[in-house]
């Protein structure tokens, strides 16, 4: 009898040892959680041969779309054309020469000036505050917004970048100089429409091509096109091995 | 007491009612401490919470295809980009070494550059690291085909936000030379037109 009076109370579920259990595990795993989202950059692999020695055996005279290098050192910005091409080089010419306020090539002097220098921010600061990525930005929708290269850019889908730069650039000015080229942005006050051949380039450029400082291209938004993506201005990247700015 | 009630008749009720009250509450305090013996804490919801908790934050840990625990030595850069993570081998480059996949490749970093005798003078090519990536890449390659999936030399560098370009540019040619086809460097995302970290 008395066995069965034990039976018939209901027993009741200790949750101690789970309550401790969640406890631990819910402060641990939240450390542990990243709530930032991660995501990933394309890049093209430098080929050991060099890029664009097809176009350099070309002998013709035509209007090749240039291949461009950013080289990025502490002195600022420098944009070249690896495309061998005459025409192409003399075409390329004002887009590699200093901005306007930028010191100009100084006579006889064997280093050639940034095509974009830095900003007024101080000395110490780090670099990816001292670089002027404005002044890039705007640089680049100049190329890419040229209306003989336009059509080309746009028909071989392959508006590409090289990247490269001295060998103390630290990794986070090279990851803003791929945001920086990959698509062209507005200010988010503006609405522009997709860039077409023959168009106002100038409202491309932030800050209406001069002016603009690093916190505009920061707080600027994508130009979007079909199906709501982003217009590509340079969208491939490329690392280069690291090499003379003259 | 009641002489005194007496003696002061405007305020007589509200004393007495005070009083009242006061004594009331007393006793009911002392019921309830009776009682309170008998009286648990009630901790389902909680638990309904915790175990809610629990779900999710497990959930989103073992859902990263990519885990970097972020130290001192590997803080990442943010990016405006858009393209999602993708599960495939990942380069690590911290401020003092480089890892292939899970394994240390026996590659130092100091004082930000890497020591030359790693490296081989004419090509750039970190030689113990390389050897690092082709066991990987052949282990990766193994189970690809055990799985039937076709085969990718797809790679994914996680650098430290100081990291050098020279080492950056070492790594990029020592896969090339290991046979990647493919480079992607995991960032933090920060939508365009945002401010985020530094």
């Amino acid at each position: 009898m008395a066995k069965k009076y034990k039976e018939a109370v209901p027993a009741d579920l200790d949750l101690a040892p789970i309550m401790n259990l969640c406890m631990i595990l819910i402060p641990l795993l939240m450390l542990s959680a990243v709530f930032v989202d991660k995501g990933l950059i394309e890049v093209n692999v430098p080929s050991a041969g060099g890029q664009a020695t097809a176009q350099q055996d070309e002998p013709s005279e035509e209007i090749l779309p240039p291949q461009l290098v950013l080289m990025i050192s502490s002195n600022g910005f420098y944009l070249r054309n690896q495309n061998g091409n005459a025409t192409t080089e003399a075409m390329f010419a004002q887009y590699a020469a200093p901005l306007p306020g930028c010191p100009a090539a100084a006579a006889g002097g064997a280093d050639q000036p940034p095509t974009v220098c830095l900003t007024d921010a101080a000395a110490d600061a780090p670099m990816v505050e001292r670089l002027n990525w404005a002044g890039l930005y705007n640089r680049l929708v100049e190329i890419r917004t040229n209306t003989q290269w336009f059509e080309k850019f746009n028909e071989e889908g392959a508006a590409q970048i090289i990247i490269t730069a001295d060998a103390s650039v630290p990794f986070s000015v090279i990851v803003k100089a791929m945001d920086t080229s990959r698509y062209f942005v507005r200010s988010s006050a503006t609405v522009v429409e997709p860039p077409t051949v023959g168009g106002d380039m100038a409202q491309y450029q932030l800050g209406g091509g001069s002016g603009a400082s690093n916190a505009d291209i920061s707080s600027a938004v994508y130009i979007t096109g079909e199906e709501e993506r982003p217009v590509g201005l340079f969208p491939f990247a490329a690392i280069g091995a690291p090499q003379s700015r003259n | 007491m009641t002489t005194e009630n007496q003696n002061l008749p405007v305020e007589e009720n509200e004393e007495e009612n005070a009083y009242a009250k006061a004594r009331r509450a007393k006793s009911k305090a002392r019921r309830a401490g009776r009682e309170g013996q008998a009286i648990g804490l009630n901790i389902n919801s909680m638990m309904d919470m915790m175990t809610i908790i629990l779900c999710f934050l497990l959930k989103s840990y073992g859902a990263e295809p990519i885990t970097v625990n972020e130290n001192e030595d590997l803080r990442l850069t943010f990016s405006t980009t858009s393209l999602p993570v993708e599960d495939m081998l990942v380069i690590t480059v911290t401020k003092r070494e480089i890892i292939v996949g899970e394994q240390p490749a026996s590659v130092e970093i100091r004082g930000g550059t890497i020591d030359a005798s790693q490296v081989q003078a004419s090509t750039n090519v970190i030689t113990r690291m390389e050897e690092a990536v082709r066991l990987e890449l052949e282990r990766e390659a193994a189970v690809s085909a055990a799985l039937g999936r076709e085969e990718q030399k797809v790679v994914t560098i996680v650098a430290d936000l100081d990291t050098q370009f020279q080492i950056l540019a070492q790594v990029m040619v020592t896969l090339a030379a290991a046979g990647v086809t493919e480079v992607k460097f995991g960032v933090l995302q920060c939508p365009q037109g945002n401010v985020c970290g530094g």
